[in-house]
């Protein structure tokens, strides 16, 4: 019905680090409509920021190596494209909002000076036009044109993020990957900067991702949710099927376990205990075999294949007696 | 709507001083040094001699020619820093060769930090082979003494002002793309130059724009403290033989020239080496004052 704005297709991401590769993102997939939103959840080091910098083919470049897969941004290649095309994608067609708005900005130059260089970047417009354009998207962003020449010191947290925000809309973009926006700042200016995106995106019809680890601004936000564990999606489906499906992955349990609930009475939260497997050398079997509660034999010895009801995946050898799919 | 208008120009005030609030705030903790602004004062006064010195002294009849009946005169009240050996005067040779020092100094620093800018921010920036390369060059170069490099260079190329303006920057160079490479290293992985490439903006514009903008307080207070370096080094270049020619005035060369007669008019000596070391003295001073003026952890 509607077209496929980004195909991810098993993506596999390394880091060289001294003798080890660090085996950031092991074959995830991930694809998306256009207006559509994806959340994309996990914890620190799960590869959430290594996937959105491999469809900017922003990884650094001696370091990060894209070992297998393909990206297809609008039917296009994007791991094929030479600099000069994927460049001028860059900003314009898919732009993207970092994590920490206090250093994603230039201190030395003004926010007007910066935003449109974003523009000029891209289009031939006069310096009127460009001031106009300037002077709309920071209104579209709440804030006020006059404070345009100033400096990003002079702002605080929560204006910065939304000259952040405003420098990725500014070319309207076609997909906007959003790196924890909010992770920086304070629950009152989250919820102002979440309105914001969510009605921006209203009205540019703009695709979007979104990486945090905050189910609350998930369930916000998106259309569909990609858990991430270990550079693997563990789960994934529409938003219906993570919070309110019967069948989960134990990682997603887990997850749902550490955050508060106003109506449970117990007083202790239950964390998923132990850590991230190391990445350099990931165990045989399922990568969650060491916290999870229902480990059996076959986790330690195979790989878990997805479990698959209609568009909700699970990657766990505990459903596969039911499995529909593969 | 008169009201309306006042509003408007008071907004547009406004903004104009918090544009330039940057730079007021360098310039006002720049003021409290009082060695740096007398420095800057006498180097002021310095350039503006050496700018309109033609107006203050004539430089065919008064600083080349020769009048031999008045040589070797000790300061009086006709010649202020007396006579060289062939009746000139010293004061208006030490106003023209202002003019040399100053602009070896000023051109010299300027050409070495671009190509240091060029160089350094290129090998910081990219780093892996092309930083090897770039750097081990520069090391290279460094590994050789700058005063016995710079000879070597005026020796091969021939005397001469240009020839000496080239030595000067090929052995400038190698510090400062060691030094812009270094800060280049400092700045090249913060979030918003991630975010310059996001926007898709090329290579070039983000090492010279965003890069290098961001380096510019070390490579300023550098700059300036090597100015006075620079006028030492051609100083010493004429001394040796190897600079300005005679007869036109330079320092350096003046004070070369006055060694033969230290015992019976020391003041040939005296005079353009106090100004050597005023030149130098009030760089440094500038150099230093800006070094506390940009460093922001000194704000009180």
């Amino acid at each position: 019905m509607s077209e496929k704005i980004l195909e991810i297709d098993n993506l596999t991401v390394r880091y060289k680090s001294g003798n080890a590769d660090v085996h950031a993102v092991n074959g995830i997939s991930i694809s998306l409509e256009k207006g559509k939103t994806v959340g994309i959840v996990g914890e620190t080091g799960a590869g959430k920021t290594t996937t959105s910098l491999s469809i900017m083919n922003l990884l650094p470049e001696r370091t990060g190596r894209i070992d297998s897969g393909t990206i297809k941004f609008k039917g296009k290649e994007i791991l094929d494209m030479d600099y000069e095309t994927i460049r001028s994608i860059r900003g314009k067609e898919i732009s993207m909002i970092f994590q920490d708005p206090m250093t994603s900005l230039n201190p030395i130059f003004t926010v007007h000076e910066q935003l449109s260089e974003a523009v000029r970047m891209h289009s031939n417009l006069s310096k009127e036009d460009i001031d106009t354009k300037v002077k709309n998207v920071l209104n579209m962003v709440g804030i006020s044109e006059n404070r345009m020449n100033n400096f990003p010191h002079e702002f605080s947290g929560g204006m910065k993020q939304r000259v952040v925000i405003a420098m990725a809309l500014i070319n309207e973009p076609e997909l906007l990957i959003a790196d924890e926006p909010t992770t920086a700042l304070d629950v009152t200016i989250q919820a102002q900067v979440l309105d914001l995106m969510k009605n921006l995106k209203r009205a540019l019809n703009t695709s979007m991702i979104l990486i945090t680890h905050d189910l609350g601004v998930v369930s916000e936000m998106c259309d569909e949710v990609a858990i991430m564990y270990a550079g693997q999606i563990v789960e994934y489906g529409s938003l219906r099927d993570i919070y309110k499906g019967d069948k989960h992955h134990p990682y997603t349990v887990g997850l749902f376990g550490s955050i508060p609930n106003i109506k449970d009475k117990s007083k202790r939260l239950k964390p998923i205990s132990g850590l991230l497997p190391d990445p350099t050398k990931l165990p045989v079997g399922c990568y969650f075999q060491d916290r999870c509660p229902h480990v059996m034999d076959k986790c330690r010895t195979i790989h878990p294949k997805y479990y698959i009801n209609d568009n909700h995946k699970i990657l766990c050898h505990l459903f596969e007696e039911d499995k529909h799919g593969q | 709507m008169t009201n309306k208008k006042n509003k408007k120009n008071k907004n547009k005030v406004l903004k104009e001083e918090k544009k330039t609030s940057q730079l007021k705030e360098i310039w006002f903790r720049l003021k409290k040094n009082k060695l740096a602004v007398m420095g800057l004062i006498i180097l002021l006064i310095l350039i503006l001699i050496a700018i309109f010195a033609d107006l203050i002294v004539d430089y065919d009849n008064v600083v080349v020619k020769t009048n031999m009946p008045e040589r070797l005169q000790p300061p009086s009240g006709k010649h202020w820093f007396g006579t060289d050996e062939f009746g000139r005067d010293i004061l208006a040779r030490i106003i023209h060769g202002s003019r040399v020092s100053l602009s070896i100094g000023v051109i010299v620093v300027a050409i070495s930090v671009f190509f240091g800018c060029l160089l350094g921010g290129i090998a910081g920036y990219y780093g892996g082979m092309i930083d090897n390369v770039i750097m081990r060059i520069a090391d290279i170069f460094l590994a050789i003494p700058a005063i016995l490099l710079t000879i070597t260079i005026v020796a091969a190329l021939g005397i001469g002002m240009t020839n000496l303006l080239i030595a000067l920057v090929i052995a400038n160079i190698p510090g400062y793309t060691r030094l812009v490479r270094a800060v280049v290293l400092s700045v090249k992985d913060v979030e918003y130059v991630e975010a310059a490439r996001a926007i898709g903006l090329r290579d070039g514009r983000i090492i010279f724009k965003h890069v290098i903008a961001n380096c510019m307080a070390p490579i300023l207070v550098n700059a300036t403290m090597s100015i006075a370096g620079t006028i030492l080094s051609a100083a010493g270049l004429s001394f040796i033989g190897l600079g300005i020619q005679p007869p036109n005035p330079e320092w350096g060369a003046m004070l070369s020239g006055g060694r033969q007669f230290l015992r019976v008019a020391p003041h040939m000596v005296i005079f353009p080496g106090i100004f050597i070391i005023i030149a130098v003295l009030m760089i440094n001073f500038v150099g230093d004052g800006l070094r506390d003026a940009l460093d922001p952890k000194l704000k009180d």
